[in-house]
């Protein structure tokens, strides 16, 4: 082997420079010339000079040694080494941080036994924190550190000699590319499972160099390997977690994707790709941002905020796949995910087609059955029509013939059309009764409340009834209140609900029972019983009273008998009315029918009767208008109008409005003074023509009246318009309340000119007044001004007022009638008499109120 | 003279029973079965008063109505109707177009003789 002496510098002071003295001093073809350091009392200086080695701090020193033929550098400054490279003699070789390796190779160049060297060698390996084992080349093992055996439990002596294989597994393609691998000399980096004394495995991640000759046959494998068991561990439950989540995902029964911030498709599962028919492939080249199908339904946009961190959900989308064209209905949730710091969203899409098929199923078996139930309400409305002409006929030709305008008739002929006539007449009823039930069923009934006294509902009920109860000889009392209860309900309906129970309990009392109707006030609604001394309903018929064609017991006539509808009908105009009905009997004891009418707000029939406006003008597609009509301070009515009642005042005010309107259901009375009249069809300008008739026919009715006020009174005038102006009944009556204007005021008419003339008011020098002051409303006698601070009433002023230029100003003096706050703009609204003006300024205003202030 | 009523109805039962009636009370009447012969016959004779069914064949009851009762000329004949469509609706729409007097089948006769009575007064 080499002869040649190697004559040795070491450079730098750490570990690897002891490492390298200990393994070569013994060494006797190496001579180590000198250990260089800055730091004398760094480790391997210090070794050095224990061993008696040369060492400084000045590498310059040594390398004027004549005998220098090799320079190690362990320590890590690159400018130290490239002063070196510069520095040394060309002789003289240089190796920086020698890998195991090199130092093989130097200790190769002595003729040294292998084992010797072996054993200083595993020295370094000892200190290492790796797992180290060193091999032969055929695999077997000569050499371990402690690691190797503190890991495994195993001995040198245990191990020594044996394969590698034996301890160390890895898979069958991976140990054939091991091997080629590192008997090429090259190194592999790789995990092996190995096994453990006891009998379990631990990983490791193992590197292995080949360690060769100058010939570069390998002699030896060194596998440095670290423990990685625990990283393993958790990699093995990662992937566990993983292969279970992804296999949750791929078997979801909802789509999912997942989209990038360009808008690319990431990931899809296959539940999406049944769900929208499209292939792997094709959804993958899918992009979200550029494809209208995402930005038809808005998809696009929900993706982009949720690519901005914000979860969203989208409800029954109709969604229509790109390439497939298959249809769906989805439902869409957003997750915005981050993989990797790349912003991402998490698509989630529910298939709900099938379940709006089933639900539009339903709908349609439902509107089917309502159709039906329609087809029949309307074939009994039709029957019943189509009875009633030939019905007339058949009554008339009888009608006339008996009453002999065909010629004479015998006594038994006579009594033979009687007959006829009564059963005509009864058809008749019948026919009549249908025709109620049928609307009821189908709420085709539209009720016409007004403000009514219910005592005299039932007054007038049984006066008409009275003529009957004389044929049996039966007694009719009625028990009312003092007080006059009233309602709001449909007079005519409410007649036909009276009238069917004194009926019935006419047609089951026998002869000289009596018959008790009363009224009981309540605080939320009013109590209607009739009670009779009948034959009386047994308990188990009760219950079945109010049911259709349901007929018990026996009138005393069969002129009497009818079809059994009219409870049914009863109940239905009771309940229209929000009431309810019941019955209480015992068989032998008389019967008791009883309902109730609530005590309904009139704010609250308002509305109802608006809102069913509304409806209709929708259905119908039309326009709506509301004039709502108040008269102000109605509470003290008493006071303004002495010895007339409000009730007659309203139904005066009702009366002449319906004649404006010639048309019955659209005008409705408030108890507080409002009255809003419904115009359905009529534009802008139609409805506020019928508001200005209106407002004439309250003027000429209040005028009746003229010389009993003690006082102003007010009424005004609002009008609003659907669905212009408003979209809901509330909106609707908001707004004409709002729109309320002043349409007649003060014992005496004063203004036949008005609205629209806006002139400051001005004031007399030295006196008190208010800014702002502004005429609103002018007349002869006086007028109406806005200001915006209280003036009591009483208040005399000097004003003055500056008409347009050809007219001139005028002055005055005024005395305040009457104050009102308007709540909508906080300002007050002050009515003024003129007390004093001058004959001059008179005729001025004249004119300019008969210009119509032009 | 006998006042002169005209029946614009196309049943032919209910016209000759109502022309019985009022012969006997003593009114003179002309028919027309079907609404144009009616509107024509209404503004050649110029009756005293006109009985009209709603609907009738070629020219519904309203559209009379609405024509005879526009026209200056004819405005002031009061116009009964009868129908057997006992809405509401009918009804309001009956009085809109200018119908003096509503009177739903069957009638009484003495109800609908009444009616006349008291649109023939002056």
């Amino acid at each position: 082997m080499g002869a040649k002496k190697l004559n040795l510098m070491i450079v730098g002071g750490r570990e690897e420079s002891v490492s390298l003295i200990e393994m070569l001093r013994e060494d006797a073809s190496v001579n180590i010339l000198g250990v260089v350091d800055a730091d004398s009392a760094s480790p391997a200086r210090k070794l050095a000079k224990r061993l008696g080695i040369p060492q400084g701090r000045e590498w310059r020193q040594f390398l004027s040694h004549k005998q220098l033929n090799e320079i190690i550098v362990t320590a890590k400054d690159p400018g130290l080494y490239s002063a070196l490279v510069k520095e040394k003699p060309a002789s003289v070789d240089i190796m920086a941080r020698p890998s195991l390796e090199i130092i093989w190779r130097l200790l190769e160049k002595k003729d040294k036994q292998a084992d010797e060297l072996r054993r200083i060698v595993s020295r370094v390996f000892e200190r290492s924190p790796n797992i180290v084992m060193i091999t032969n080349p055929k695999g077997n093992i000569e050499y371990i550190n402690s690691n190797f055996t503190q890991m495994t439990g195993l001995s040198s002596q245990e191990v020594v000699g044996r394969d590698l294989r034996n301890l160390c597994s890895q898979a069958p393609a991976e140990a054939k590319a091991m091997w080629k691998t590192i008997n090429a000399g090259k190194q592999w980096q790789g995990e092996f499972q190995t096994r453990k004394k006891d009998g379990g495995f631990f990983w490791e991640f193992a590197t292995i160099s080949a360690i060769k000759d100058r010939r570069n046959a390998v002699l030896n494998f060194l596998k440095i390997s670290v423990d990685i068991t625990a990283r393993k561990r958790a990699e093995q439950m990662l992937r566990r977690e993983y292969r279970t989540t992804r296999r949750i995902i791929e078997n979801a029964p909802f789509g999912i994707y997942v989209v990038t911030a360009k808008g690319n498709i990431d990931y899809v599962n296959p539940a999406m790709l049944k769900i929208s028919g499209e292939s792997y492939k094709k959804f993958l080249h899918l992009n979200v941002f550029e494809l209208p199908t995402f930005k038809k339904i808005g998809l696009a946009d929900r993706i982009k905020t949720a690519l901005e961190g914000e979860y969203f959900r989208m409800d029954a989308v109709e969604y229509t796949s790109y390439y497939s064209g298959k249809a769906n209905v989805l439902n869409f949730i957003g997750i915005p995910l981050e993989e990797e710091g790349a912003r991402k969203v998490l698509i989630i899409a529910e298939d709900i087609s099938g379940l709006k098929k089933s639900e539009e199923g339903l709908r349609r078996a439902n509107q089917e059955l309502r159709r039906l139930d329609q087809m029949k309400s309307d074939f009994i409305s039709t029957v019943s029509h189509e009875f009633r002409t030939p019905l007339t006929s058949i009554r008339e030709a009888v009608s006339q013939v008996l009453e002999g305008l065909a010629g004479k008739i015998s006594r038994q002929q006579k009594r033979f059309l009687s007959m006829a006539r009564e059963d005509a007449d009864r058809l008749w009823k019948i026919v009549t009764s249908l025709l109620d039930v049928s609307k009821i069923e189908s709420g085709r009934i539209e009720l016409k409340r007004t403000l009514v006294d219910i005592r005299e509902i039932i007054k007038n009920a049984g006066s008409e009834f009275q003529a009957l109860l004389q044929d049996k000889d039966q007694l009719l009392h009625c028990t009312l209140p003092k007080q006059s209860v009233d309602l709001f309900v449909d007079t005519g309906r409410i007649t036909e609900v009276i009238s069917n129970l004194l009926s019935n309990a006419y047609k089951f009392t026998k002869k000289g029972g009596r018959i008790t109707i009363s009224v009981k006030d309540k605080e939320r609604e009013a109590e209607i019983r009739v009670k009779d001394t009948g034959v009386g309903i047994a308990r188990a018929n009760i219950a079945k009273l109010f049911d259709k064609f349901t007929q018990f017991g026996k009138p005393s006539s069969p002129k009497e008998k009818g079809v059994g509808l009219g409870l049914v009908i009863c109940k239905g105009i009771v309940q229209l009315h929000g009431g309810r009905i019941w019955a209480e009997s015992k068989l032998g004891q008389g019967s008791t029918f009883a309902f109730t009418l609530p005590k309904v707000s009139s704010e609250i029939i308002f509305k109802e009767y608006i809102e069913s406006g509304i409806k209709e003008a929708t259905d119908k597609e039309s326009g709506l208008s509301l004039v709502v009509l108040k008269i102000e301070d109605f509470a003290d009515l008493s006071k303004i109008l002495p010895g007339i009642s409000r009730k007659d005042i309203l139904r005066g005010l009702e009366k002449e409005i319906r004649e404006v309107l010639r048309k019955d259901s659209d005008v409705f009375l408030k108890d507080t003074g409002e009255c809003v009249v419904l115009l359905s069809g009529v534009d802008r300008l139609g409805a506020s023509i019928v508001k200005d008739k209106i407002a004439q026919a309250v003027r000429r009715y209040i005028d009746k009246f003229r010389k009993k006020y003690k006082k102003a009174l007010t009424i005004s005038t609002g009008l609003s318009i659907y669905p212009e102006e408003a979209k809901t009944g509330e909106e609707l009556l908001l707004k004409a309340r709002v729109k309320l204007k002043d349409i007649f005021s003060g014992p005496e008419r004063r203004r036949y000119a008005r609205g629209g003339f806006r002139i400051d008011v001005g004031f007399a020098q030295g006196q008190a007044g208010g800014r702002g002051w502004q005429s609103v409303d002018l007349s002869e006698g006086g007028m109406c001004i806005s200001c915006d601070h209280y003036i009591k009433p009483g208040a005399k002023s000097e004003l003055s007022l500056n008409l347009p230029k050809k007219f001139g100003r005028i002055s005055f003096e005024a005395i305040v009638r009457w104050i009102k706050k308007v709540e909508e703009t906080k300002e007050y609204r002050v009515g003024v008499e003129f007390s004093r003006m001058s004959a001059k300024d008179k005729k001025i205003l004249k004119r300019f109120l008969e210009s119509g202030g032009k | 003279m006998a006042k002169k009523i005209l029946i614009i109805d196309d049943d032919q039962h209910i016209v000759t029973l109502l022309q019985s009636r009022l012969k006997v009370n003593g009114y003179q009447s002309i028919v027309a079965l079907d609404g144009a012969a009616g509107l024509e016959l209404a503004r050649k004779q110029k009756p005293d008063l006109i009985l009209l069914d709603l609907m009738l064949p070629k020219l519904d009851g309203y559209k009379i109505c609405r024509m005879l009762k526009f026209d200056k000329k004819y405005k002031d004949i009061p116009v009964v109707m009868f129908t057997a469509r006992a809405q509401e609706s009918d009804e309001r729409l009956g009085m809109e177009v200018g119908a003096d007097a509503y009177i739903t089948k069957p009638f009484k006769p003495e109800a609908l003789l009444d009616k006349i009575k008291e649109l023939l007064q002056d």
